[in-house]
């Protein structure tokens, strides 16, 4: 009776009847299941699930007035995590891991006087990951970018919530959110 | 004449092949054993790079700053002259000006971190308003073009004995690579009051993981 390794090759005991090439075609074709599929395995685990989107029109910010950006380009998503046309403000983790997640934004500046701060917030779900705050200015814009690393589960999804604390309106022009899986 | 598997395609005796049992098992073991180094090699660690700016560098004049609106002129680019490590295979482009691009050589979603060390600035009755770090994607095929900004971290206040004389601005961006023209720039700007001929940075690093393989 034929034996398996623990990986599954099948091999002749001594006792079989000898049928060299149907166990020889046994034993490779058990191979080349195995090795198949630790190549899959190995490409899933190099093409780690990655999405980026972005937007460049401006998006108007009220004063101290906290808001979930939106974007409108989706430059890669090989893990189904964006969908704009659903929901223009998030991504949507399809797969359960550890993600690098990075925020950026640009305010451009109303002349207004107190500047004011510019924050921008990481939300997982409708908690707070992270956030950066800096001192706006009243004559040049102000960039904000975040990056950090959080655990996520399927169906988990990432916002990026921005404030700005000037007398006035102002807009955020370029922003982008992308996340990363970098773990399991 | 042997058959070969489906996936991998080891050979395996057919019933017709002539009864030569060692070869056959040798030549399974080679083709398993060829097909087995070659997966290895491709098991490695997240493939990473580094590069680093050394020498101080001093930036074009301090009334050239514009942030505001694209497109990015190729000035505010500045230079690196090593390469710490290098697991990616990135060509480090000209580091004269209108260039200083850093392309990675295979396709991928990449994720990038800048920094730039910024020390204060020493000339008496100058006020820096303003300083920034940004990565771009510029076009190696196209080196002074315009590029587009991933992203950027500014600072509405300058370096100061606050900051032990020297700030480093640092910045994560991340974005996807095409392995043939697209490139990584880092930009430093800074706005001074009145203006100034140029602002001298130090150190300044580029670090690239790629995280995709296509």
């Amino acid at each position: 009776m034929p034996q398996n390794t623990p990986r599954g090759y099948t091999y002749p005991l001594y006792s079989d009847p000898a049928n060299f090439p149907a166990q020889i075609q046994d034993l490779a074709q058990d191979i080349d299941l195995d090795v198949q599929s630790i190549v899959t395995s190995t490409t899933a685990a190099l093409n780690s699930k990655s999405a980026r989107v972005s937007a460049s029109a401006d998006f108007l910010m009220p004063a101290s007035t906290d808001q979930f950006l939106t974007f409108a380009v989706e430059e890669y998503d090989n893990g189904a995590m964006a969908n704009l046309g659903v929901n223009n403000d998030r991504l949507t983790i399809t797969e359960n891991g550890i993600y690098l997640v990075q925020l950026d934004c640009l305010f451009d500046f109303n002349g207004a006087i107190p500047t004011g701060g510019r924050r921008i917030v990481m939300m997982h779900n409708a908690a707070t990951i992270s956030h950066d705050t800096r001192r706006g200015a009243s004559d040049r814009p102000t960039q904000s970018s975040l990056t950090t690393l959080w655990r996520f589960v399927a169906t988990d999804f990432i916002r990026f919530r921005a404030c700005q604390s000037s007398v006035g309106a102002l807009n955020v022009r370029t922003r982008s959110m992308s996340a990363v899986k970098v773990a399991d | 004449m042997p058959a070969l598997t489906p996936n991998r395609l080891y050979p395996y005796s057919i019933p017709t092949d002539p009864t030569n049992i060692p070869g056959a098992i040798q030549a399974l073991a080679e083709a398993v054993d060829d097909d087995v180094c070659v997966l290895l090699n491709q098991v490695m660690g997240r493939p990473v790079a580094q590069f680093r700016g050394t020498a101080s560098f001093v930036t074009p004049s301090t009334s050239l700053v514009d942030i505001a609106i694209p497109p990015y002129p190729a000035f505010f680019r500045v230079p690196f002259d090593t390469v710490d490590f290098d697991t990616i295979g990135c060509t480090m482009q000209s580091q004269e000006p209108e260039n200083r691009l850093i392309r990675p050589n295979f396709p991928g979603f990449y994720f990038a971190v800048a920094t730039i060390y910024v020390p204060t600035i020493t000339l008496a009755g100058v006020n820096v308003d303003f300083m920034d770090t940004q990565v771009h994607r510029g076009n190696s095929a196209t080196p002074a073009l315009a590029t587009t900004r991933l992203s950027g971290a500014s600072h509405n206040i300058g370096a100061s004995a606050d900051d032990r004389n020297v700030r480093v601005l640092s910045v994560g961006a991340s974005g996807f690579m095409n392995g043939t023209t697209d490139s990584f720039a880092v930009e430093f700007r800074a706005d001074t009051t009145p203006n100034v001929a140029g602002y001298e940075i130090s150190t300044r690093t580029l670090t690239i993981l790629k995280m995709t393989q296509s």
